[in-house]
């Protein structure tokens, strides 16, 4: 039965509520009766729009055009789900039943089925997901209490990160915890239990030998190492005792013992990294794997890590020995630069795939969330609540404080302008963009965006202008968007028939030394272009000219 | 079928090739932390397998010093048990601190019925287009055990029931009961040696994967049938089999399998029997070059329904005629080409030689036979390709296709 109580929402001792836009859910009982709970408390209340989201997160593990997806689906049926169900703790399904068994649904097992993919569709299809952490302790922070910050990147998912809650478990067995998380997901992708156990997922693709769907769901693999794992050792047993399915890394944090390490995993190998001695009392960790036994599986691609772990090491040593949760949400909202006066306008800690930030503070037991607005939440309020309060009064907390939303400065304005026009169709980049570099025309990132958009539209005077500012006048930490901007110029150069400039824009980008292995994409436009012409379409799309 | 005078010239070339390019390879990339002590072992994915299962098939337990062979073996015997997705077997060695190492063995069980569902479409096709269907229950009591069912129907009905059990350090009991209605008629097609027999073929097996280079076993066969031969009466015959079987690879794969019948009911001669194939994979760059020499000999008193045959797309192959040439002794040689075209894509051109000596009335004709032919390989997410072949009989025979699933295509 499910009542109402001054805005609470109450299944049993089971709840759910708002602080703000913020979604709180408190489940508690047997796997069903969690499954259940998350039904009648958080699905049902709004059933049309989180069933939108269902629908897109099933859409993420399910695109592609009509073969592959019938293909994925004939797959998914008889070998993901099976796969799945044979390897997944049963309480975990049991969960999942308890959910479809709630909903009414006529044929509950084909819902667990869907759910299942639902949990699973990370490791069916990859999706863009930057992804950053880190944690401090001892030393490094105020009070010598541990903290970890997180932002959780996904291109593409602004509606799903509006849903986004917060959600306290008391199970059956093991340890409770708590997670920031989205419906109908059983799995975490981060979270923190009572004994002080913090963990965070980073994607860190793997070459396709080091990955597999013969194994957990890895959002299921982390429940159940938060939810089993009373220290760091218990955590690197489970998943190492987890057969995995694709590169990750994995922040373990032990509030009790004051340390922290990433997991660098493939489906069949992990090693354990540790703070190095340079910092002891800190580490971080992005898309990318550091430790050299696992360097050799990974595939390349460019996830800007090197950029922002450099950022970390830039950042870090600022903070040192005052770290608090304020000074941690700025790092979390870190913008590629210290200097104001010199914004560079780049996707960093914080960029335009970031859909949930949270700190974790393990020795309270608090986690500060920002609010869910979707892409750019880093920018916006951190409410601060108290897990252990929850956990022993099993009622709806009250705030434990505020971080205030990040100062709108002109530049901060215009960073966001960009990180929005990053994801948006050439004719609002346009829009966006144009006046950013009018008053930035330094801002390297900006002019790279802006020139390509002008450049797939057909204008190609502007582009190269644009372009031309970016690799001759502008700043660029990251050169990656050096390589971007000079393969883009000889297109643009080639489209217009002036093969010497092109010639000159593709070698200079193959000397663009980079911070990182990345993907093969433009470095063989620039290549290619060396061999022969290449030219952009009316599509926007490059091609060999004398294919035409 | 037509005389192929260039047939013998054709086997001698074959097989001059097939010795000529033996080459000793220099030494496999090994595991880096060949000789490091084993400080933790983990098997993973067992969901229904006992581990003990697998444990009782590693060649190292905690304590041993790892060697590099200990790889392949262990994936070998592991593949051998057949319980689990091979795409997901691994065994990786990492580094431990303090100079150890932690070896991984990943094992994933499968479904019940099937390992891969797209292989289970396609295999039951090929089946019920080929008028038999076999189902495998894929070790339903994780005990290392899988079951085996199946029957054909049509004009030889059979029905047969199979079992496969993993013992220990790498031995493997097989067994098998079936009921067959068998009848047969071989080449030459105007006037063919035939037999009609009806009973039960019951045999069991043990099987050792020693060392990662060398298998051998030995193989117990019961067979009460009554037969009749060329159309005369039905006898009773109750050839009671048995014999040893190696096989190596090295440089080369070698097979020999040794037997020796009896029949219990005394109404056919005892007669000794052996197989032996040769066969060389020659890397060219992304392609490979086959070189397969077949031959077998058993005493002449064998009776017909006992003799080898060989033909088709058979284990002994002469594509482009059917599966249908019957002897006391036969010899073929086989080559075959594979050109990569792109990652998953193949295309194959091969041709085969071969005969059989037979004592029978009607088999004076036989003759050396050849046939040729092309085919395309495409990779399957299961790892192994689908395998399309056209081949044609060029001293006869005639045109053939096949279409199935093979991991070694």
């Amino acid at each position: 039965m499910v009542w109402e109580n001054d805005g609470v929402l109450w299944a049993g001792k089971a709840w759910s509520t708002r602080i703000g836009d913020l979604r709180l859910a408190y489940f508690t009982g047997s796997p069903e009766e969690i499954g259940a709970q998350m039904f009648h408390l958080v699905i049902a209340p709004e059933f049309e729009k989180m069933m939108e989201s269902f629908a897109l997160i099933k859409q993420q593990g399910m695109s592609g055009g009509f073969l592959e997806r019938t293909f994925k689906n004939f797959y998914a049926q008889f070998k993901f789900i099976p796969t799945f169900k044979r390897h997944t703790p049963r309480e975990y399904i049991r969960e999942l039943e308890g959910f479809a068994r709630a909903t009414g649904d006529p044929r509950p097992g084909r819902l667990v089925n869907d759910l299942l993919m639902s949990n699973a569709w990370q490791d069916v299809s990859l999706v863009y997901g930057g992804c950053s952490f880190f944690a401090a302790w001892g030393e490094a922070t105020s009070n010598n209490r541990m903290l970890v910050g997180r932002n959780l990147d996904y291109s593409g998912l602004g509606k799903l990160a509006e849903l986004q809650s917060v959600y306290f478990y008391e199970p059956e067995s093991g340890y409770r915890f708590v997670t920031v998380n989205y419906p109908s997901m059983v799995g975490i992708m981060h979270g923190m239990n009572e004994k002080g156990i913090v963990i965070a997922k980073a994607y860190s693709t793997v070459v396709p030998e080091e990955a597999t769907v013969d194994g957990i769901p890895f959002t299921i693999m982390l429940r159940h190492a938060l939810q089993y794992g009373g220290s760091i050792d218990e955590v690197i047993n489970i998943i190492k005792k987890t057969p995995r399915t694709v590169g990750l890394n994995i922040l373990v944090a032990d509030a009790a013992r004051r340390e922290a390490v990433v997991l660098e995993v493939s489906a069949y190998r992990m090693t354990v990294r540790r703070a190095d001695r340079a910092h002891a009392n800190f580490i971080y960790g992005a898309n990318r794997f550091l430790n050299s036994y696992l360097k050799d599986y990974q595939k390349p691609g460019w996830l800007s890590s090197a950029f922002r772990e450099n950022r970390f090491e830039r950042l870090m040593p600022a903070f040192l020995n005052d770290l608090t949760v304020e000074t941690a949400v700025r790092i979390l909202r870190d913008k590629g630069t210290e200097d104001p006066e010199a914004p560079t306008f780049l996707p960093s800690i914080q960029n335009y795939a970031t859909i949930a930030s949270m700190v974790f503070d393990p020795d309270r037991l608090e986690i500060w969330v920002s609010a869910p607005g979707g892409f750019l939440t880093t920018d916006q309020v951190f409410i601060g609540i108290s897990a252990a309060e929850v956990w022993r009064t099993g009622q709806p907390p009250s705030p434990v404080g505020f971080t205030p939303a990040t100062e709108t400065t002109p530049e901060v304005r215009a960073w966001q302008q960009v990180m929005t026009a990053a994801g948006a169709s050439d004719q609002r980049k346009k829009e966006l963009l144009t006046p950013v570099v009018e008053r930035y025309p330094k801002a390297g990132y900006a002019l790279y965006l802006l020139g390509v958009a002008c450049l797939r539209t057909g204008e190609f005077q502007a582009a190269l202008g644009y372009l031309e500012q970016c690799v001759t006048h502008a700043e660029l930490p990251d050169p990656y968007y050096l390589l971007a901007a000079h393969a883009w110029l000889g297109v643009g150069y080639d489209t217009l028939g002036l093969r010497e400039q092109a010639l000159q824009h593709y070698e200079a980008g193959l000397a663009v030394e980079l911070l990182e292995d990345v993907d093969p994409v433009f470095p063989q436009i620039c290549r290619v272009g060396l061999r022969s012409p290449l030219l952009i379409d009316e599509k926007g799309q490059i091609k060999q000219a004398h294919r035409k | 079928m037509k005389r192929n005078l260039l047939s013998p010239f054709f086997l001698a070339v074959v097989t001059v090739i097939s010795f000529l390019s033996f080459s000793i390879p220099t030494n496999a990339a090994g595991v880096a932390n060949d000789g490091a002590r084993i400080g933790e072992v983990v098997i993973l994915g067992n969901s229904r397998t006992g581990k003990e299962v697998i444990q009782r098939q590693l060649p190292f337990s905690v304590g041993d010093y790892w060697r590099d062979e200990h790889l392949a073996l262990t994936l070998t015997r592991l593949q051998a048990l057949n319980c689990f997705d091979p795409l997901s077997l691994r065994v990786i060695t990492e580094p431990l601190p303090g100079g150890e190492l932690r070896v991984v063995v990943r094992a994933s069980d499968t479904h019940l019925l099937y390992l891969d569902p797209l292989e289970f479409v396609i295999i039951k096709l090929e089946n019920l287009f080929s008028n038999y269907c076999t189902q495998t229950f894929y070790n339903p009591f994780g005990t290392g055990l899988n079951l085996t069912v199946g029957g054909g129907w049509g004009a030889n009905p059979w029905i047969g029931l199979g079992f496969n059990q993993a013992l220990s350090n790498g031995w493997f009991l097989q067994g098998n009961l079936q009921w067959s209605e068998n009848s047969r008629q071989f080449y030459p097609t105007n006037d063919p040696p035939s037999f009609h027999s009806t009973g039960f073929s019951t045999g069991i097996s043990l099987l050792c994967y020693n060392r990662v280079d060398c298998e051998y076993g030995g193989t117990f066969n019961y067979s009460p049938v009554r037969v009749a031969l060329d159309g005369a009466d039905r006898q009773q015959q109750a050839y009671l089999s048995f014999g040893p079987d190696f096989k190596w690879s090295r440089w080369f794969e070698a097979q020999l399998a040794l037997r020796y019948a009896l029949d219990l009911t005394g109404n056919f001669p005892p007669y000794p029997a052996v197989n032996a194939i040769l066969l060389h994979r020659r890397p060219i760059g992304k392609n490979q070059f086959l070189t397969t020499l077949y031959a077998g000999h058993m005493a002449k008193t064998a009776p017909l329904n006992r003799q080898f045959t060989i033909g088709g797309f058979g284990t002994v192959p002469i594509r482009g005629f059917s599966p249908a040439f019957t002897g006391h002794t036969y010899l073929n040689a086989s080559l075959e080409y594979r050109h990569s075209l792109s990652g998953n894509l193949w295309l194959l051109t091969y041709a085969d030689c071969g005969r059989t000596w037979s004592d029978h009335e009607k088999t004076g004709d036989y003759d050396w036979e050849s046939g040729a032919g092309v085919g395309l390989a495409i990779g399957t997410p299961l790892g192994y390709p689908v395998r399309l072949d056209l081949a044609h009989g060029l001293t006869g025979g005639g045109l053939a296709w096949r279409i199935g699933l093979d991991i070694d295509f």
